[in-house]
């Protein structure tokens, strides 16, 4: 299942948003354009579906509150609103539609309320509509939405599995090679640090092989001489080998704490991809590769989603790897600052773009010079 | 005319986009700037916009762009596009 679109007003630097989302999106904008608040929209969803979330929590604990997450440029105390469509990956037909309006009591002890929330299948119907006569019987009702209550949601549970599984991928290389130089919890549901050798390990072990191979594939094309990559365990501890062309033997044997800071991105990016079938966040998976790799990143990204039918959101500044021309201009979206918070448009509504490609530009020499900040050359001249 | 219309700029260097700048920004119709730039394409100077020349002039299709290039020996800039 993918999300085929998403609706949302007042969200953080955002006003209103109404985009088409393909199966794969590369979202591109200037620094501060609000790359990241875009996916924090479904890390939110997540928030509220997973075990032990909910909407308080997902509101206060994880953001600071209603204040941080409205728009500063909407009027005062304005509704939070986030509006998804669900498709079929590979298809545009409308199998769900979930939306929630959230606001802030604007007495008492200011908690965040649900003021609509609703959800239909494929044939139009309404599951439910809140609020309903319980939510005003008994307001205390409307501080939780129905996708964190198991008794109210067995009929979209799809829903609320989708949500919860979604997966935000920000593998921090340092975590993993010395974790007992970092204490605390992972964080949850973005465990990308030192919880994901624990995540291989507990895979079994047919499908992790298979998973791997596909890994240790890709890893060969930008890593020069490296021959295998195996799991192994020891006293206990799991861990990732790699084994090198090398002349002497044994001598090319390595560990994941010896692996570069790429090469481990790497190993996280594709494994994840393999991993589940729910939507998949990526924060500039580009980050410390090597730009051949990058430019054939969209193309490995594609080849591996296709396996689990797992929708991936990709955030990136990376001119090699808008260089792709497999990249359909549907599959981009472009946020653009204006002084009524970031607009978000798809590449293909924007013509004059598509004329370039007519013509033989990339998606990158036709969008990147878009984004960049306008004034930066004549900050230089003003400098001089 | 209420608002002023958005112009994309095209040039090779730091000093036909200074050029550029303060050329459209001397063009006023009522008193007031006709034009904004909206968005700047440069890079790798001539060769950069001759590549991608027919782009540019495709895109214009959809909205203006001024383009800045040295013409070297030729006679007219439209014998660049072809
Ligand atoms: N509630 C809010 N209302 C309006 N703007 C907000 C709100 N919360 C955050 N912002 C703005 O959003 C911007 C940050 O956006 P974000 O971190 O998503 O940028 P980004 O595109 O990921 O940038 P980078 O490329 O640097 O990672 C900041 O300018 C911040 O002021
Ligand atoms: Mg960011």
């Amino acid at each position: 299942m993918i999300i085929s679109r998403l609706i949302v007003k007042n969200w953080k630097n955002f006003k209103s948003i109404d985009v088409e989302l393909q199966e794969r999106v590369i979202i591109v904008g200037a620094n501060a354009s609000g790359k990241s608040n875009f996916l924090d929209i479904f890390r939110f969803l997540r928030d509220i579906a997973k075990p032990g979330g909910g909407l308080q929590p997902a509101v206060i604990e994880e953001r600071g509150g209603v204040s941080k997450i409205r728009s500063l440029s909407a009027r005062t105390n304005p509704t939070i609103e986030i509006e998804v469509h669900f498709s079929e990956f590979g298809t545009r037909d409308v199998i769900w539609k979930y939306k929630i309006g959230i606001t802030q009591e604007s007495r008492g002890g200011r908690l965040q309320l649900i003021k609509y929330e609703k959800v239909s299948d494929k044939n139009g119907k309404v599951l439910f509509e809140r609020p309903n006569l319980d939510d005003e019987k008994d307001k205390k009702r409307k501080t939780q939405t129905y996708l964190e209550q198991i008794n109210t949601n067995s009929e979209f549970r799809e829903i609320v599995t989708f949500f919860e599984k979604t997966l935000y991928l920000h593998l921090v290389p340092q975590l993993l090679k010395y974790p007992r130089a970092f204490t605390g919890p992972d964080l949850s549901g973005d465990p990308f640090g030192r919880g994901f050798l624990d995540r291989i390990a507990k895979v079994p072990e047919k499908t992790r092989n298979v998973s791997l191979r596909r890994v240790q594939e890709v890893l060969k094309l930008a890593v020069p001489k490296l021959k295998e990559l195996k799991f192994t365990t020891e006293l206990g501890y799991p861990h990732l080998e790699a084994i090198y062309e090398h002349w002497r033997p044994n001598a090319g044997k390595q560990q994941e704490d010896q692996f570069s800071d790429g090469t481990l991105r790497m190993i996280g990016l594709f494994w994840a991809l393999q991993e589940g079938d729910s939507l998949l966040l990526l924060e500039e998976p580009e980050l410390s590769l090597n730009g051949a790799i990058v430019s054939k990143l969209a193309s490995l990204i594609y080849k591996l989603q296709k396996l689990k039918k797992r929708q991936v959101i990709i955030t990136s500044h990376s001119s090699d790897l808008l260089q792709d021309r497999g990249i359909s201009l549907s599959e981009i979206l472009i946020l653009e600052p204006t002084n009524e918070g970031t607009v978000v448009k798809t590449a293909s509504s924007i013509k004059e773009i598509q004329y370039m490609l007519d013509e033989g530009m990339t998606p990158s020499e036709a969008i990147l010079p878009r984004i960049a900040p306008n004034s930066i050359n004549q900050i230089a001249f003003e400098f001089q | 005319m209420k608002h002023s219309i958005p112009l994309t700029i095209v040039y090779e260097d730091m000093l036909s986009q200074y050029v550029i700048s303060k050329v459209v920004n001397e063009i006023k119709y009522e008193g007031k700037r006709k034009y904004n730039i909206s968005f700047s394409y440069s890079g790798g100077g001539n060769g950069y916009i001759k590549k991608n020349l027919r782009g540019f002039n495709s895109a214009s299709k959809g909205s203006a762009f001024f383009v800045l290039i040295d013409l070297d020996n030729k006679d007219c800039a439209s014998q660049l596009l072809y």
